[in-house]
């Protein structure tokens, strides 16, 4: 049961990034657009931690206990940690970009940018 | 000393881009202007310093003194080997004369052009230089980054921003893809540092999860180094940046990606459980076709920074079947071609940042026989047409004789007919456009059904021409004269040699300690059937241009059949950009899975 429960959140992120993946490449809004990219992006950290965590172990900060205790591997957290900051600054310039295409074109379908022709 | 240069590499260009940013500095331009040719100058001589250093043994950087103990790696490891570091020494010097076009007369929105260049090219120097998987993917994404924001830069125009807003989110997605394999590898072998998890995965049976770890790896890299299917966005993103920037992308930007590509692939692919030539037969064919179908389109436009984007795309899909023969020469060849590829294509895209100066358009129709008086800027475009087409003795010529060595070693000598036919359409389709700005016969100067929305002038005052056009001038003849230097192409083979071994880079990095580089007898790439070969493909290119040039066909008016087919796959639009994106690293996945 526990191994199930541990496999489950690998099917979480593959299942994040699919829909994620959909959701980008059908989108009819760039904003949501861009909120189907942080979808994909949760799969990866998801995918991420899941990789470093590991059952019966405690959290990485050894002030009070043994260092002989087992930990979770904490350069994966840190890792995770400054993906989200690079995700973050992604989006941003993305949400930026939207908002001046919706300046340049008055909307924001991709269907309807046609600046760019063959 | 040597050790601690790869740190102050990476570390310079970020902070003289915050330097840049103190108040009374960026006011005046002029002190802009001195600082960063400085810093991309002096990064120019660190890297030389750092070449010389490297061409034997690799140089290790660990960041903060973190050596490994007992062979078990504890910190974050900078290697600098040949390959590595002459990569950096080419970026920055190409990054030195970008800033020096762009002195006085560029606009650049505060000092925002020079701060972003900087961050470029500092995070190209860490993608190059890193030691471990995460701190690539970082670095990767800085790198783009930087690129999309200048890809917006002139945000006045509709283009830009839709052109950004693609590569943004195809780039942005494929480095998570990157990441998603960077995970996959840190899962099954518990380590990011690559000499180390290059040492366990070879201890370990061939599974799935790492057949499609090593595919999500390299397809996040061949996203970024714009390889068919993934280039559309690439292609838009080349078109509308501001031209010096532009030529820094297609000269060294794709081809950091393909960088990854060789240096993973040498290192992963080498295992004994996986089988190599999946992989090689993936590179080779993706290359060759996206040499083909960007040579193709390179023809049909009529806006010579899209018609230099597209030639750049054809030629990374020629690098990359150097880099899918995966032996010395290939590799060496591959080195020497983007090494000549990058001086040439940048002074191709300066010349485009001139004509937009001095007419205000980089379009075929409204620039007809505006050059008749003073033809320096079309024969320069001529000149530059030829070395792409591989006309001896330029860098692209003695590349590809050495990627053709390489080919007759493996078996597919017949490819590299190929090559050099892909190469022959795009110096065509540049001989095209150059004609035109002499002879106005068959343009039709009304109605250009290719108008993108964008073209408006990149530059603030008149005057300086022969100071703008000095400099690709200089930049051409370097591209042409690189293989009559002996020791260069000696120089490359030597390099790869040691660079892509897989031994010696593991021993290298866990104890620091490594048998020096021993020298190659240089491939002879003088041979009158390879100087045959060159020739003809730049007549073919001087013929089909010509005539192209002056028949009334246009050839940006089919919308129909095959190449109406190739016309319409690159829409513009990020949704099918990524329908292409996802086609192409499932392919590359189920590849890969099926050969195991």
């Amino acid at each position: 049961m526990i191994e199930l429960v541990d496999n489950l959140l690998y099917f979480v992120a593959v299942w994040l990034a699919i829909i994620g993946l959909y959701g980008m490449s059908t989108s009819r809004n760039l904003i949501h657009m861009v909120m189907c990219l942080c979808v994909f992006q949760s799969s990866v950290w998801i995918l991420l931690l899941t990789v470093g965590y590991r059952r019966d172990a405690i959290a990485p900060i050894f002030s009070d206990v043994s260092p002989d205790e087992e930990g979770i591997d904490p350069v994966i957290q840190a890792i995770t940690i400054t993906d989200i900051v690079v995700g973050a600054a992604v989006i941003a310039i993305l949400l930026a970009f939207s908002v001046h295409i919706h300046k340049r074109f008055g909307t924001l379908d991709p269907d309807m940018l046609n600046s760019i022709k063959k | 000393m040597p050790e601690l240069l790869p740190g102050i590499i990476i570390a310079l260009p970020f902070l003289a881009a915050a330097i840049i940013r103190i108040p009374g500095i960026n006011v005046s331009r002029i002190l802009v202007d001195c600082f960063s040719v400085a810093t991309a100058a002096g990064t120019t001589v660190l890297a030389a310093i750092l070449y010389t250093h490297s061409m034997e043994v690799p140089v290790v950087h660990w960041i903060g003194g973190w050596v490994p103990r007992e062979e078990e790696v504890t910190g974050i490891a900078l290697v600098a080997d040949g390959i590595s570091s002459g990569f950096i020494l080419l970026t920055s010097a190409l990054t030195t004369a970008a800033f020096l076009f762009t002195f006085r007369r560029y606009k650049t929105m505060g000092s925002l052009l020079h701060i972003l260049t900087l961050i470029f090219l500092g995070s190209f120097s860490g993608f190059v230089l890193a030691g471990d998987l995460l701190t690539m993917f970082v670095f990767l994404e800085l790198m783009g980054l930087s690129s999309y924001v200048l890809t917006a830069f002139k945000f006045q125009d509709d283009a830009p921003v839709q052109a950004a807003f693609n590569i943004a989110i195809v780039a942005t997605t494929g480095a998570f893809i990157f990441l998603m394999g960077v995970t996959m590898i840190y899962g099954i072998a518990g380590t990011p540092n690559i000499a180390e998890a290059v040492e366990r995965l070879a201890q370990i049976p061939a599974s799935p999860a790492l057949a499609v770890a090593i595919a999500l790896l390299l397809t996040g890299l061949a996203i970024k180094s714009a390889l068919f299917p993934f280039h559309f966005a690439h292609a838009d993103s080349h078109t509308v940046a501001p031209a010096p920037q532009a030529g820094l992308f297609s000269a060294v930007l794709m081809q950091a990606g393909l960088y990854g590509i060789a240096r993973l692939g040498g290192l992963l692919l080498d295992l004994d459980a996986l089988n190599p030539d999946t992989f090689r037969i993936l590179l080779i064919a993706g290359g060759i076709l996206t040499a083909f179908i960007a040579a193709i389109m390179s023809v049909v436009q009529n806006n010579l920074k899209r018609i230099l984007s597209f030639t750049g795309i054809s030629h990374i899909g020629i690098a990359a079947v150097g880099v899918g023969i995966f032996n010395t020469e290939g590799l060496a060849g591959t080195g020497l071609y983007v090494a000549g590829h990058a001086a040439v294509k940048m002074s191709l895209f300066l010349i485009a940042g001139v004509l937009l100066h001095r007419f205000s358009s980089v379009y075929r129709g409204k620039l007809a026989g505006s050059c008749r008086k003073n033809p320096v800027l079309p024969v320069m475009l001529i000149v530059g047409a030829l070395a792409l087409a591989g006309v001896p003795p330029s860098g692209l010529y003695g590349g590809k004789v050495m990627i053709g060595a390489g080919l007759a070693g493996s078996g597919f000598s017949w490819i590299i007919i190929l090559l050099y036919l892909a190469a022959a359409i795009t110096g065509a389709a540049l001989i095209r456009f150059a004609i035109g700005l002499i002879w106005t016969e068959g343009i039709d100067k009304d109605a250009d059904p290719m108008f993108i929305r964008e073209g408006s002038r990149e530059t603030e005052q008149d005057g300086g021409y022969a100071y703008m056009t000095a400099i690709p001038a200089v930049l051409l003849s370097i591209g042409i004269i690189i293989p009559l230097i002996p020791q260069v192409t000696g120089g490359f083979e030597k390099i790869t040699e040691y660079s892509f071994d897989r031994d010696r880079y593991v021993e290298s990095i866990l104890t620091g300690e490594a048998e020096p580089a021993i020298d190659t007898t240089p491939l002879h790439i003088w041979k009158a059937g390879d100087l045959a070969k060159g020739i003809l493909s730049g007549l073919f290119a001087i013929i089909a241009g010509t005539v192209m040039a002056i028949s009334r066909f246009n050839f940006s008016r089919i919308t129909a059949g095959p190449l109406g087919f190739i016309r319409n796959m690159h829409s513009g639009h990020v949704g099918d950009y990524l329908i292409w994106m996802m086609l192409g690293t499932a392919c590359a996945a189920a590849w890969l899975l099926w050969q195991l």
